[in-house]
C-alpha cells in the first residue's frame, strides 16, 4: 500500500487530525474532520491522488447536521471518509466543480436537509418535486434527535 | 460530429435553432420512468437533463423510522434486476456492525445466489440492449436463459424477482444435491449459448456498427462521476469490490474481472457477457467446495445496533452498492444511507451524451444499464 | 477499398451466422407454453402468501394469536382478533391480512414460535375490489386454499 502511504502524508500535512485504520473497522480506512471552508481544497487534493467520489450524505444529529463524503481509490478500494460539519449560516461550498458528479449528491442534501451549497451550478429538486420544497424528510424532530458525539463514532 | 455542435454556436452566444425534446418518463428506451429533457440541433444532441424522482418511495426515511429488520424486504425493492446485493450488503453491514460471524456455508450459499441473481441481471441487460438497437429476437433467447435462473432462483428462494432470501446470520434455505445438480445442470446449458450469443449478437456487423467507439467514457469522466460496475470496467479499470475489498466468501475463488480498452458502448457488452462467464465459474468452485455445516447462525431474539456508524460495499450488478449506517444504539437505525451505482452512471449521461446522434444517445444510454427504481430509491 | 469489400463479405457472413441462429429456433420445439390453456408446474420452493396451519391430530390451527407475526412484519398487514376457548388457550378468531400490503417476505413465518404458519402455494389471485384482497386466513384456511 505504498500508494496509500503518499496520500496520508499528503493528506496530513493539511489536515493533522486524520486517523487512520489500516484493516478498515469500520469500512474506510482513514477518516477527517475538518471545516466548511476547507473542503474544496481537500475534494481537489483527493482528485489529483486519483480517488474517486463514492457518494455524499448527510447526517441530522444536534447541534447542526453533519456532512459525510466517501472516497474511493480503485486501485485498492482505499475508502476515506471526510466528516464536515455544517456551520450555522447552514451553506456549504459545493465540490461539484471538482467532483461533477457531486452535483445530483448535493442537490439530493439540499432537498432532504435543507443545506445550501455555495457555488452551486444548479440546486433545484432532484428527487422531490418543486411543490415539495423545504419539506426536508430526513430532518428529525427534536425529540429524536441525538447530539454529534453520540453517534457519529469513529 | 463536432461541426454540428459548433455551427450552431454564433459570436453572441445563444445557440440557435435548438430544440427540445421530452423522451420519457414513460418511453420503453428509458427502462423505467425517467425523463430525459434532450436539447437537439437536427439530429445532434446539445444537451441532456435527466429528470428523475418519479419513483421515488424515501427508502431511507423508512430505514430510519422502524427497527432494522423491517428494512429488509425494502432492499428488495429497490434494484428489481439484482436484488441480491443489496440484501447481502445491508446484511453484511448489520452482522459487521453487530458482531454476528455467519457460517461458511451460508456465505458460499450467499455467493452462488448472488452470482445467479447477476447472471439474470446481465441476460435481462443484454436483451434490453438489443432492443433498444432495435434487434428484437435476442430477447427472446436471453430470456429464455433468463427463465432457468429465475426457475432456480425461485426454488432456492420462493420468489422470482424481489427475493427476500437472506437472513442474519446465514440464509433461509439450504441448497441440497437436487438444487446444486440443477445449477450445475444450468451452467452446463449457459456455457454452450455463449457461442449462440456469439453468432448472433458480438460478431454481428449491424450491432458492430451501432456500437463501436460510441459513446466513449474515459477514466477521467468515470473518476468524476463515481462510475462503478462494468460501465467502469469497460474503461478499462479493473475496479471490482468482490477482488479489491474481498467480502463473504469471494477471498476463496479464484476468478478474473474482464476490462474493456476503449470504454465503449461495445466494449460493456463484452465485458458483461464475460462477468457472466465468470460468475459462472464462481458457482462451479462455490458448489464443488461448499462446506458442511450451518445454514444459519444462532442469533439472539432482539438485536440492537450499537452506538457508531459504519459502512459496508458490495459488487452489485450494475457497480458498487454501499450502505452507510449510523446507528445510536437502539434497534432503529439512526441513518442510513443507500449508495446506488445506477445513480452515478445515469449522472455521467449529461457530459457522454453531448454532440452524439440521437440514436447513439439511446444506444448509450442503454448500455449502462440502468435501473431507474435504485437511482429513485 | 479493399478493406470496404473485406468488411462487406464479412459483414455479410456475420449476418447469415446469426439468421442460422434464428432459423435453427424456427425448427426446434417452441420454449413457450400457451398460458391459460398450459401452465408450468410451480417450482416446489416456491413461497405464497402465508396461511394458517393445522395440527394434523385434531384439527385445529395450532396458532395461539400471541401477535408476534402482527408486530414483525415490515408491512404491517396482518390483524388478528384474538379469543378464548373455555379452557383458556388463546386461538385466533380473525387473521386478516391485508394482500395489497404484503411483501411475501416471509417474515411472519419465521418468526412463529409454534409453527402456526407456513406458505400458501396459490399465485394468480385477481381481485376486483381492494377489500377483497383483505384475506381471513381463518376461513380461508377452511376453505382449503
Amino acid at each position: 500500500m505504498h500508494h496509500t502511504d503518499a496520500l496520508i502524508i499528503a493528506l496530513r500535512t493539511v489536515f493533522p487530525s486524520i486517523t487512520v485504520s489500516p484493516e478498515a473497522e469500520r469500512g474506510w480506512h482513514a477518516a477527517i474532520a475538518l471545516a466548511a471552508e476547507q473542503i474544496p481544497g481537500a475534494a481537489s487534493l483527493l482528485f489529483e491522488h486519483g480517488l474517486a467520489l463514492s457518494f455524499i450524505t448527510a447526517v441530522h444529529v444536534r447541534p447542526r447536521c453533519e456532512l459525510v463524503y466517501h472516497f474511493v481509490r480503485w486501485e485498492d478500494a482505499f475508502r476515506i471518509v471526510l466528516h464536515l460539519p455544517v456551520p450555522e449560516n447552514n451553506t456549504v461550498p459545493s465540490i461539484a466543480e471538482i467532483y461533477h458528479g457531486a452535483a445530483w449528491h448535493e442537490r439530493e442534501i439540499g432537498e432532504f436537509f435543507g443545506i445550501v451549497f455555495s457555488n452551486h451550478p444548479g440546486l433545484k429538486p432532484l428527487l422531490l418535486t418543486r411543490e415539495e420544497k423545504g419539506l426536508c424528510p430526513l430532518l428529525r424532530s427534536d425529540s429524536l434527535l441525538q447530539s454529534r458525539e453520540n453517534v457519529l463514532i469513529w | 460530429m463536432g461541426v454540428a455542435v459548433r455551427s450552431t454556436k454564433t459570436e453572441s452566444g445563444p445557440i440557435h435553432y435548438r430544440y427540445f425534446m421530452n423522451v420519457g418518463p414513460q418511453h420503453p428506451s428509458t427502462h423505467g420512468v425517467l425523463r430525459l429533457i434532450i436539447g437537439l440541433y437536427g439530429e445532434y444532441v446539445l444537451s441532456i437533463e435527466p429528470v428523475i424522482g418519479y419513483g421515488h418511495r424515501m427508502h431511507e426515511k423508512m430505514a430510519q423510522s422502524r427497527p432494522w429488520q423491517a428494512f429488509l424486504p425494502n432492499t428488495a425493492r429497490m434494484d428489481y434486476a439484482c436484488c441480491l446485493p443489496h440484501q447481502h450488503c445491508y446484511l453484511s453491514l448489520i452482522e459487521q456492525h453487530t458482531g454476528i460471524k455467519v457460517p461458511p456455508r451460508a456465505e458460499y450459499i450467499r455467493v452462488i445466489a448472488v452470482e445467479l441473481n447477476r447472471i439474470a441481471s446481465h441476460l435481462l441487460w443484454l436483451g434490453a440492449f438489443l432492443l433498444d438497437l432495435g434487434a428484437f429476437t435476442p430477447i427472446l433467447y436471453c430470456f429464455d436463459d433468463r427463465e432457468e435462473v429465475l426457475d432456480i432462483l425461485e426454488n432456492l428462494t420462493g420468489a422470482r424477482i424481489t427475493h427476500c432470501f437472506f437472513r442474519i446470520g446465514g440464509v433461509l434455505a439450504d441448497i441440497d444435491d437436487h438444487s446444486a445438480n440443477r445449477i450445475r445442470e444450468f451452467m452446463r446449458r449457459m456455457r454452450g449459448r455463449f457461442s449462440v450469443y456469439h453468432k448472433l449478437v458480438t460478431e454481428n456487423i449491424i450491432f458492430i456498427k451501432r456500437t463501436r467507439d460510441i459513446g466513449i467514457i474515459t477514466p477521467d469522466m468515470a473518476r468524476r462521476y463515481g462510475a462503478t460496475g462494468p460501465v467502469l470496467r469497460g474503461s478499462g479499470i479493473a475496479y471490482d469490490v468482490r477482488k479489491q475489498q474481498p467480502y463473504s466468501a469471494y477471498r476463496d475463488f479464484s476468478f478474473d474481472v474482464p476490462t474493456g480498452s476503449r470504454g465503449d458502448c461495445y466494449d460493456r457488452y463484452l465485458v458483461r457477457v464475460e462477468e457472466m462467464q465468470q460468475s459462472l465459474c464462481i458457482i462451479e468452485q462455490a458448489l464443488e467446495r461448499m462446506p458442511a455445516g450451518e445454514i444459519r447462525a444462532p442469533v439472539p431474539r432482539t438485536i440492537r445496533l450499537p452506538a457508531g456508524q459504519r459502512s459496508f460495499s458490495v459488487e452489485g450488478a450494475r457497480g458498487e452498492v454501499t450502505y452507510y449506517l449510523v446507528a445510536d444504539g437502539t434497534d432503529t437505525p439512526y441513518r442510513l444511507k443507500v449508495r446506488s451505482p445506477c445513480y452515478a452512471n445515469l449522472n455521467l449521461i449529461q457530459e457522454l451524451g453531448q454532440g452524439m446522434l440521437f440514436a447513439d444517445m439511446i444506444a448509450t444510454l442503454g448500455s449502462l444499464d440502468l435501473v431507474i427504481p435504485e437511482i429513485d430509491r | 477499398m479493399k478493406r470496404y469489400i473485406i468488411e462487406l463479405v464479412q459483414g455479410g457472413a456475420s449476418l447469415l451466422a446469426g439468421l442460422g441462429v434464428t432459423l435453427r429456433a424456427l425448427v426446434a420445439q417452441p420454449v413457450t407454453v400457451p398460458y391459460p390453456r398450459k401452465k408450468l408446474p410451480m417450482q416446489p420452493g416456491f413461497r405464497g402468501h402465508p396461511m394458517l396451519v393445522r395440527n394434523p391430530a385434531t384439527g385445529a390451527f395450532t396458532c395461539i394469536a400471541c401477535g408476534t407475526c402482527m408486530q414483525r412484519c415490515p408491512s404491517r398487514c396482518i390483524d388478528i382478533t384474538a379469543a378464548r376457548t373455555e379452557s383458556g388457550t388463546k386461538y385466533p378468531a380473525r387473521f386478516q391480512l391485508d394482500f395489497t400490503r404484503c411483501s411475501l417476505c416471509g417474515i411472519c413465518v419465521e418468526v412463529c414460535p409454534v409453527s402456526g404458519l407456513a406458505f400458501s402455494r396459490s399465485f394468480a389471485m385477481p381481485h376486483r375490489t381492494r377489500e377483497a384482497c383483505k384475506y381471513d386466513l381463518v376461513t380461508r384456511g377452511e376453505e382449503g386454499t
